[in-house]
């Protein structure tokens, strides 16, 4: 009986979760009054701020905005080590013409589904929700 | 009288070795997933003449844009699903000196679609397969060297 906090101690299971970001959150209003044909260059970026790629396309050009969120949840049982990892984006593409007028607008937003799980839990679930 | 300290013994046996054995033997099952999956019937709802407007629509933002010659252009889109299951088994040889085995099943790699768009925006075709073989037979059309690293990061 002496040795049983011993033998628990052991064998309980540790676990952990974590969640880490990259970029800040781009707000999805942000994106509700940008109009293509109307909007410019210049507008976009005060709503949307600084973007973290910019593409020529010839004469045209496209912004790049991303926000990534990850979670990952780890249990271990002695020798056993089970580590799931689930990492989903907030990402924005704005396209200009030649003239910085918006074209289109592209967006996913997904950070907010990420999820702690374990292996045996099927991610691509929640994909279309 | 004597099957207590052979319970005792068996029982700090069983500890010494639930303590001592993590550091040697490991077993591991480990699952990533990474964006949205794109299937090949997702495109079957695009029209006859689709137009970056209505690829956008369907499919969301983009992973990485690019320019090609002549004022062509590309999207790609990536996901990645990877599930490692694998055991390590560390075994002291000298003092100083380790041998160990490791066995890892990678069951997947990162996938993507590429999208090729003309000058007009109308979407000439597309290309299904391993993200980094796409981006790298794409990218050897565009005019812009030292943009394969980059866009091959999710």
């Amino acid at each position: 009986m002496r040795l049983l906090p011993v033998l628990l101690a052991a064998l309980a299971p540790g676990c952990f979760i974590s969640r880490t970001a990259l970029n800040d959150p781009i707000p999805e209003a942000s994106i509700e009054g940008l109009v293509p044909g109307v909007s410019t260059a210049e507008e976009v970026v005060a709503a949307l701020g600084a973007p973290i790629q910019v593409v020529e396309l010839g004469e045209r050009s496209a912004y790049h905005y991303l926000y990534r969120r990850q979670k990952r949840a780890g249990l271990t049982f002695i020798v056993l080590t089970f580590i799931n990892e689930d990492n989903r984006p907030d990402r924005v593409w704005v396209f200009f013409d030649e003239n910085d007028v918006l074209t289109h607008v592209a967006s996913t937003f997904s950070a907010d589904d990420t999820r702690y799980a374990l292996p045996w839990q099927n991610m691509d679930a929640g994909d279309d929700e | 009288m004597n099957a207590r300290p052979g319970r005792t013994r068996l029982a700090l046996a069983l500890a010494a070795a639930a303590l001592l054995l993590p550091s040697c033997v490991s077993f591991g099952w480990t699952r990533t997933h990474t964006d949205t999956a794109i299937a090949e019937a997702d495109l079957e709802r695009l029209p006859d003449d689709a137009h970056l407007s209505d690829c956008l629509a369907l499919l969301g933002a983009p992973l990485r844009v690019w320019e090609l010659p002549d004022d062509d252009f590309a999207i790609a889109y990536g996901w990645f699903r990877e599930q490692n299951l694998g055991g390590r088994v560390s075994v002291p040889i000298t003092d100083f000196y380790g041998a160990s085995f490791r066995y890892d099943d990678v069951g997947n790699r990162a996938h993507g679609l590429v999208l090729f768009f003309d000058e007009d925006e109308r979407l000439r075709h597309w290309r299904f397969g391993f993200l980094r073989d796409l981006l790298t037979g794409a990218l050897q059309e565009a005019p812009v060297s030292g943009t394969l690293q980059e866009a091959a990061q999710f």
